[in-house]
């Protein structure tokens, strides 16, 4: 007989997961301080003997208030560092961790413009960060990998045609003027002096889009 | 031999003065509101510096909200609110700085901040460059971090006759949290390193891989170099780096626990940072400044400040003894 998995049924919201997780952690951490010789090791600093005037014990208030941050900042780091798991403002700290299995290669999604003074040329957005502010290459990237399949992508593209413009306009960067952009996947073998770093081995167009005034194209 | 509790209280509590913890306020408020401040105008270059106000402005199909943005109902606002609330960060930092109203503005600096510098995270990819500020922020508002080298302090001085306690666990735990929340950002990073690469992290040819695609634009911010292209060539020098960061990494809850570790290890954390800028391309300038609390800045200021003449040392000296 086959068992079948049915799948699994959520109730709670996901967003609600981390915070009930923390909270379990935390409960059975309090009751851990709350046993007596815990709490009276704790207390310790409230009974200070020193009679000089100018040491001044802390107040009961005072090691509620340390013990709060104390417990959420280090509570919550060794929760991710644990379980592996990011939680901003808390976090594992991956970046650079992962050993790239491709070895000399690797894929990025970039924009390009199309220039408005010779329409058959365009250039990277990727060369200069303040083409595409706010965001940086990195994010942008990573934002657009995240957009390559949803049906909103194009309006994606427009707003940073749009975006482009009034940066080139208001002095932000001095770009040329463009009149589309090009959304491409793009492959790079990578060489010891980099040269190929604006011309990648592979390109594969994902999505494209024109100013208004050259009239929209998909 | 001391008890648990007693080494535990020790290093949480142990009374110490109200200074080192006034300076580090003034440090990191006061670097940071100008760094905000200057960064989108003499760096414009380095993007995710530009005026928060701009992600106000961003189409919402790239709005992916984090969990905490989501629990919260935090929305994105326009950029004029986003605005708005940058600047009124930037008052509530120079007012910590100054140590003006010094709790409320710790308060406003944590609430805003954690809003703002959450804010470009929303949109793809999280960056970790102000995490350190803002547990900073949360860890000041708990504390009593304008009871020295501030305008509340020396208010309260005038309106008392008496002097104020000046050796109290009060001023020790937020430093010694805020070391702690360092220690853990490169402790975590070194663990995910063997966790998700192993020893191969050190024996592979992975950074030689990182130098070299860091001249392919896809960091956050340019290498300041392309000195990364000379050492990739060199496996040796690559080995090298990867184990030093490593072991750097794994080392650094020692300086919690080490005088002499408190010394050496945070020089070595620096001396990274500038070398992953300079190289790999992010630049993590928030938390090369932060790096400065690790050392005893009560007595770079006692020593610049000559004690023999401050009253304020002579006090100090007196109730220590």
């Amino acid at each position: 007989m086959e068992l079948t998995l049915l799948p699994p049924i959520s109730i709670v919201p996901p967003s609600i997961i981390p915070i009930a997780e923390m909270a379990v952690v935390a409960g059975l951490f309090a009751c851990f301080v709350l046993t007596p010789p815990v709490r009276r090791a704790i207390l310790a600093p409230t009974k200070s003997d020193d009679t000089n005037p100018g040491v001044w014990p802390m107040g009961r208030v005072g090691m509620f208030a340390a013990y709060i941050p104390i417990t959420l900042i280090i509570g919550g780091s060794v929760f991710d560092m644990l379980r592996d798991t990011e939680h901003w403002p808390w976090s594992n700290f991956p970046m650079y961790s992962q050993i790239e299995e491709k070895g000399t290669t690797f894929e990025d999604y970039r924009l390009y413009g199309v220039l408005k003074s010779n329409p058959t040329a365009e250039f990277s957005l990727s060369t200069d960060s303040r083409y595409t502010q706010p965001f940086d290459p990195s994010r942008l990237a990573e934002a657009l990998s995240l957009l390559a399949d949803d049906p909103r992508l194009h309006e994606g593209l427009q707003d940073r045609l749009r975006r482009y413009e009034i940066l080139r306009q208001s002095g932000a960067h001095n770009g040329p003027a463009i009149s589309g952009l090009r959304l491409y996947r793009v492959g790079f073998v990578l060489k010891a002096d980099a040269a190929n770093s604006e011309n990648p081995e592979e390109k594969i167009l994902i999505d494209e889009v024109s100013s208004p005034i050259s009239g929209g194209t998909r | 031999m001391k008890s648990i509790g007693e080494a535990w209280n020790g290093f949480w509590f142990k009374p110490v003065s109200a200074e080192n913890l006034g300076l580090a306020r003034i440090l990191i408020y006061g670097s940071m509101s100008i760094f905000y401040l200057v960064t989108p105008t003499l760096f414009p270059s380095w993007g995710w510096h530009a005026h928060f106000s701009e992600w106000g402005d961003v189409d919402k199909v790239f709005w992916h909200p984090l969990w905490i943005f989501q629990l919260l109902h935090l929305p994105l606002l326009s950029p004029q609110i986003i605005q708005f609330i940058a600047d009124l960060l930037l008052v509530s930092m120079i007012l910590s700085a100054i140590g003006l109203f010094t709790r409320p503005a710790n308060i406003a600096s944590f609430l805003l901040g954690f809003y703002l510098f959450g804010l470009p995270n929303n949109f793809g990819k999280v960056h970790h460059l102000e995490t350190p500020l803002l547990w900073f922020f949360l860890i000041m508002s708990f504390s009593r971090c304008g009871d020295a080298f501030s305008i509340n302090a020396l208010l309260a001085r005038r309106k008392r006759a008496a002097p104020a306690p000046i050796l109290s666990g009060n001023y020790r735990w937020p430093i010694q949290l805020f070391c702690c929340v360092l220690a853990a950002i490169y402790f975590e990073a070194g663990v995910s390193k063997l966790r998700h690469s192993g020893i191969q992290w050190v024996t592979s040819d992975l950074m030689a891989f990182y130098l070299v695609r860091a001249q392919y634009h896809i960091t956050d911010a340019e290498p300041l170099t392309n000195w990364g292209l000379f050492i990739a060539r060199y496996p040796i020098l690559c080995h090298f780096s990867c184990a030093f960061a490593l072991l750097l990494e794994l080392a650094y809850p020692l300086a919690l626990f080490n005088r002499r570790a408190r010394m050496i290890i945070p020089c070595g954390g620096i001396l990274m940072q500038t070398g992953i800028a300079v190289l790999m391309g992010p630049n993590f300038w928030q938390l090369i400044i932060c790096q400065l609390l690790w050392f005893p800045l009560d007595k770079v200021y006692h020593y610049l400040a000559k004690p023999g003449v401050s009253g304020e040392a002579k006090r100090l000296d007196a109730v220590r003894a």
